[in-house]
C-alpha cells in the first residue's frame, strides 16, 4: 500500500508539471500580450517595453515557466499581473466559497441521484422508472445557466423566498444566511449531476443484479433488503465513486457558470477572469490548484475502492 | 408518521428562510427617513458592481468603476465642478488653494497648495507640496498607465528611462508647486484633475508598493474601511476631512454579482445602484414599465462608436471605396441593436463638447450612391473582406447587421470575433493588416482632442497599441492638430476642432454611429444621482430620500 501510494505521489508530480506545462505553452500561443492590458489605452511603445521587462515578460518562455515553477514548489505562485494582488492568497480566499458550493451540491446530488438510481432499478420499466428516467434526462439535458436563472426568477425575485445571488460568509451573517444564500446554486448544480447520478447508478445495479452471487444471495434466502443494500449496490458503486471524485475534483478547480449566474465569488470566476485578461500567474495558479484537486480526487477515489470492493488489493 | 415528518421538515425550511430574512434586514444600516427629495445626511447607500475596481492606487486605476470610487476618497489639486453635461466640464481648485498662475508662454503652472488639508488614518498629518510631487514621481516608478498624460513635464521621460531619480520640471518650494512643460499644453489643467494625478502619503505607498490598494490612505469626504476583493468596498465618513461631505454615512459597493439579479435587487430596493451599464435585455422593459420608467436616469457621456476601415488595407485606400461604406451603412438599424442607448452619430465630437457640430456630410443609406461609387472605384461588383470584432454584446450582432448592411452593394464580409484583451491589441498593432472593424472610444478628459488627436493622429502611429486604428495619416490634418494642441485661446481652439471634424469625417475614414448615452437604474428611496462627463457617478452626491423598502 505504500509502495503504491508512493508511485502514485511520483504520478501527481509528473501530471502538475505536464498540467503546468500545457497551460504555460497554450498562454504564449494566445496572440495577447499582457503588458499592453496593463500598460491602458495610452501606453507608449516605450512603456509596455517597460512593464514587460517588470513582469518578466521579456525572458524566453521556459525561463518564464521555471521562474513560475520553482517559486510555485515553494508555495509562491506570484502576483496578478492585473491587481497585483498575490496568487496564492487570492486563491485560497475564493476556496471557501468553492467549496461550499461543491460540497453542498454534492450533498444534494447524491442524496436525489443515488435513491432514485436505487428504486428505478428495482422496478425497471415500470412507470416509477419511467418518471425517474424522464427527470434523469431533464437533468442532464438543462443547462445549467438557465436553470440558474429561471431557479433565481422564481424564487428569488417572484417569491422573494431566497437572495438574487451573492455569496454570504459564515462570519458575516451566520450559519443560516450562509446556507441561506446557497441553497439555490446548490439545486442548480445539483438538479443536473443527479440526472446523472441517478442514470449511473440505475444502469450499474441492473447488471449487478444478472450476476451468479447475487442469485446465490437470494437462493440462501437473504432478506432482499440485504441483497440489494449488501450484494447489490456496494457492487455497484464502484464507478459511481469513480464518478463522484472525478467530479468534485473538477468543481473544486470551480463552476464558472454556477459562480457566474449566482455571482459567487469562487475559484471559476477568477480563472475564468483570468483567462480573458491574460492574466498569466492567475490562470497558473487557478490551473494548478484545479489539477491538485482533481489528482487527488482519483487518488482517494482508487483508495476507497480497496474499501469497496474486497477484490482490490494494492501493492 | 411519514406525513408529519414532512410537515416538521417544511416548518424547518419556513423558519430558516424567515430567520435568515429577518437576519438580512437586522444588517442594514440607519436609514435617513425623507419623502421630500431633500438631500438628507446619513444611512447606508448600496451600490452593486460586477467587475469592481481594477484598483484603489490612484497611480494604477484605469477603469470606470475605480474612477467613480477615487473621487470620494481621494484628491487632486483641481477637481471638476459636480454637474453633468458641459457644465461639469469646468475645473475648480481642489487641494490647490486657488487656480494655479500660468506663465505667458503657457508652459509654467505654479500653484498653492491648500493648508489644512490631511491625510486620513493612519498617516494623520498635513498634505504638502511635496507629497504632489512624489506621487507625480511614483506614477513613473509604478509604470503607470498614466504616465502618457504627465510626459510633457519636463524631465519626466529622463526619469522614465532611468536617467535621472526625479522629474526636474515638478519644483517644490513651501506650499508652492510648479509644472514646467516642454511644450504648452492647454490640457494639462485637465490632465491634474485625473484619478493619476491625486495625493498620496510617501511613507505608505512606499512601504506598499504592490498592494497600496490594500493600505489606501483617503484625503476625500470618505475613508475606505473595508476592502474585500471580489466581494465589497465599505467607504465610511473620513474624521479627517473638513471639505464638504457626503451625504451618506456609509457606501457599501458590493462587488461580484451580475447585471441581471443587480436590477432585480434595485427593483427590490435591496440594492440602490448599479455602476455597471444596464443589461440591454433589459433597458426596453426598464424604459416602458410605468413603475420604474422614472427611475431609469439617461445622461450623454462624451463618447463615439465608430466602423473604421484601415487606409493601408486595399481597397480601403480608395477615398470612394470608404465613401460607398458609410452610404451603405442605416444607422438607424445600429441604434436599434444599442437599445437605443444613445444618439446617431454623423461626426466625431460628441454633442456634450462646446466644439459639437451635427455633420451631415454622408446621409444614409442611399444604396444607389454606394453601388456607384464602388463602380467608379473599380469595383461595380463589390469586394470580399473582413470585419473584425469584440465577442462582447452588442458587437456579434452589430457585426451581423453590419455584414447585411454591406452585402446589399455587394460587399462581402466575413465575421471575426475576439476576445477584447486580443481583440484591441490586434487592431492596435499596424503590422496585424486588419482591414476594418468596431471601435468605440470615451473620453478620458473633457477635451475634443481626445477623440481628434488620440484617434486620428497619423503621427501618433505606433507599432502596439495604435488608437489610431484607421491608420489615418493625412499631414494637413496632423499639422493642424499639433498647431491646435498649443493653442490657449479656447474659442480658436474649438473653431479648430470643427474644421478638423469636418475635414476627417469627408475623407470617410470612419463610420461614426453611436454617441453613447449612460443609463442607470436607481432604487426609489435614491436621490442625488449625477453622472459626470469625466468622473461618472458622483458617489458623494447620493443621499437617501426615504426608508427602504420591505
Amino acid at each position: 500500500m505504500t509502495a503504491y501510494f508512493m508511485r502514485r505521489m511520483i504520478w501527481v508530480a509528473l501530471l502538475l508539471v505536464g498540467v503546468s506545462l500545457a497551460t504555460f505553452v497554450i498562454f504564449f500561443l494566445i496572440p495577447a500580450n499582457p503588458a499592453e492590458l496593463v500598460a491602458g489605452k495610452s501606453a507608449t511603445p516605450e512603456m509596455i517595453r517597460n512593464i514587460e521587462h517588470r513582469l518578466g515578460l521579456d525572458r524566453p518562455w521556459y525561463v518564464q515557466y521555471w521562474r513560475f515553477f520553482s517559486n510555485a514548489v515553494r508555495g509562491n505562485l506570484g502576483f496578478s499581473y492585473i491587481t497585483q494582488q498575490k496568487v496564492a492568497p487570492t486563491l485560497l480566499a475564493a476556496f471557501p466559497v468553492t467549496i461550499s458550493l461543491t460540497v453542498g451540491a454534492a450533498i444534494i446530488w447524491l442524496a436525489i441521484g443515488i435513491p432514485i438510481g436505487i428504486l428505478s432499478a428495482l422496478k425497471p420499466r415500470s412507470l416509477s422508472d419511467r418518471i425517474a428516467m424522464i427527470f434523469a434526462l431533464v437533468g442532464i439535458s438543462t443547462p445549467v445557466y438557465w436553470l440558474g436563472l429561471v431557479l433565481l426568477k422564481i424564487f428569488a425575485d417572484a417569491l422573494g423566498l431566497f437572495p438574487l445571488g451573492d455569496y454570504m460568509e459564515i462570519s458575516r451573517g451566520g450559519f443560516l444566511c450562509w446556507i441561506h444564500h446557497l441553497v439555490l446554486p446548490w439545486f442548480t448544480l445539483a438538479f443536473l449531476y443527479a440526472g446523472w447520478y441517478a442514470r449511473m447508478t440505475r444502469t450499474n445495479m441492473l447488471e449487478t443484479m444478472g450476476e451468479d452471487f447475487v442469485r446465490t444471495a437470494r437462493a440462501k434466502g437473504l432478506p432482499e433488503r440485504r441483497v440489494v443494500l449488501k450484494h447489490i449496490l456496494r457492487n455497484s458503486l464502484t464507478p459511481v465513486v469513480t464518478m463522484f471524485g472525478m467530479d468534485v475534483g473538477y468543481l473544486m478547480g470551480g463552476a464558472v457558470l454556477t459562480e457566474t449566474v449566482f455571482g459567487l465569488p469562487g475559484i471559476g470566476g477568477l480563472a475564468w477572469k483570468g483567462i480573458q485578461q491574460r492574466d498569466l500567474p492567475m490562470v497558473m495558479g487557478a490551473v494548478t490548484f484545479a489539477a491538485v484537486f482533481i489528482i487527488l480526487a482519483n487518488l482517494i477515489v482508487d483508495l476507497v475502492y480497496a474499501v469497496l470492493d474486497p477484490r482490490v488489493r494494492y501493492r | 408518521m411519514v406525513s408529519n415528518r414532512l410537515l416538521i421538515l417544511y416548518l424547518a425550511i419556513i423558519c430558516l428562510l424567515l430567520a435568515c430574512r429577518s437576519g438580512e434586514q437586522a444588517t442594514e444600516g440607519p436609514q435617513a427617513v425623507s419623502t421630500d427629495g431633500i438631500p438628507r445626511r446619513g444611512g447606508k447607500i448600496i451600490l452593486l458592481s460586477q467587475n469592481g475596481p481594477d484598483y484603489l492606487d490612484p497611480g494604477l486605476a484605469y477603469l470606470t468603476t475605480s474612477w467613480e470610487i477615487l473621487p470620494a476618497v481621494n484628491n487632486g489639486l483641481l477637481t471638476y465642478v459636480k454637474a453633468s453635461g458641459a457644465e461639469g466640464m469646468n475645473l475648480i481648485p481642489d487641494l490647490a488653494s486657488k487656480m494655479p498662475d500660468i506663465s505667458p508662454d503657457g508652459r509654467r503652472y505654479t500653484f498653492v497648495v491648500k493648508k489644512g488639508v490631511r491625510f486620513g488614518s493612519p498617516v494623520n498629518r498635513e498634505v504638502t507640496a511635496a507629497d504632489f510631487k512624489y506621487s507625480m514621481e511614483r506614477l513613473v516608478a509604478l509604470n503607470s498607465p498614466g504616465i502618457g498624460f504627465y510626459m510633457n513635464i519636463a524631465g519626466a521621460l529622463q526619469m522614465s528611462r532611468g536617467e535621472a531619480d526625479h522629474i526636474s520640471g515638478v519644483q517644490v518650494c513651501g506650499d508652492t508647486l510648479t509644472f514646467r512643460l516642454l511644450e504648452p499644453d492647454a490640457l494639462f489643467l485637465n490632465k491634474l484633475a485625473m484619478p493619476f494625478a491625486y495625493v498620496v502619503p510617501r511613507e505608505v505607498a512606499e512601504k506598499h508598493p504592490q498592494d497600496y490598494s490594500q493600505h489606501h490612505v483617503a484625503t476625500g469626504p470618505y475613508t475606505i474601511a473595508e476592502y474585500i476583493p471580489r466581494r465589497r468596498i465599505i467607504l465610511v465618513r473620513n474624521p479627517n476631512y473638513t471639505g464638504q461631505e457626503g451625504y451618506a454615512d456609509t457606501l457599501e459597493v458590493q462587488l461580484g454579482g451580475n447585471t441581471l439579479n443587480a436590477i432585480a435587487k434595485i427593483k427590490k430596493g435591496q440594492a440602490d445602484l448599479s455602476l455597471d451599464v444596464i443589461p440591454s435585455s433589459e433597458l426596453p422593459r426598464l424604459k416602458r414599465d410605468p413603475r420604474y420608467k422614472d427611475r431609469v436616469k439617461i445622461t450623454p457621456v462624451g463618447s463615439l462608436y465608430y466602423i473604421f476601415m484601415n487606409l493601408r488595407v486595399k481597397p480601403f485606400d480608395d477615398l470612394r471605396v470608404r465613401q460607398a461604406v458609410c452610404y451603405a451603412i442605416d444607422k438607424r438599424a445600429l441604434l436599434k441593436v444599442w437599445s437605443a442607448q444613445g444618439i446617431i452619430a454623423n461626426e466625431i465630437i460628441p454633442p456634450e463638447f462646446p466644439a459639437f457640430q451635427a455633420l451631415t456630410l454622408y446621409p444614409g443609406p442611399n444604396l444607389d450612391k454606394a453601388r456607384a461609387l464602388l463602380a467608379e472605384a473599380g469595383y461595380p461588383e463589390g469586394f470580399k473582406t473582413d470585419f473584425y470584432a469584440t465577442n462582447i454584446d452588442p458587437m456579434p450582432r452589430l457585426a451581423e447587421v453590419i455584414q447585411a448592411q454591406l452585402r446589399q452593394v455587394g460587399i462581402m464580409t466575413t465575421i471575426k470575433l475576439f476576445d477584447s484583451s486580443v481583440y484591441y491589441q490586434l487592431i492596435g498593432r499596424p503590422a496585424e493588416q486588419v482591414p476594418m472593424g468596431a471601435s468605440g472610444w470615451y473620453q478620458d478628459y473633457p477635451d475634443p482632442s481626445n477623440f481628434i488627436d488620440v484617434l486620428f493622429n497619423g503621427r501618433r502611429i505606433t507599432p502596439v497599441r495604435n488608437n489610431n486604428v484607421s491608420h489615418y495619416d493625412n499631414p494637413r490634418v496632423n499639422d493642424l492638430i499639433e498647431q491646435t494642441l498649443k493653442l490657449m485661446d479656447s474659442q480658436v481652439r474649438t473653431e479648430n476642432w470643427r474644421r478638423l471634424d469636418r475635414m476627417i469625417t469627408a475623407d470617410a475614414t470612419i463610420v461614426p454611429y453611436l454617441h453613447y448615452t449612460n443609463h442607470a437604474f436607481i432604487s426609489r428611496r435614491l436621490g442625488g444621482y449625477l453622472y459626470h462627463p469625466s468622473a461618472g457617478t458622483m458617489l458623494t452626491c447620493l443621499y437617501l430620500k426615504e426608508q427602504r423598502e420591505r
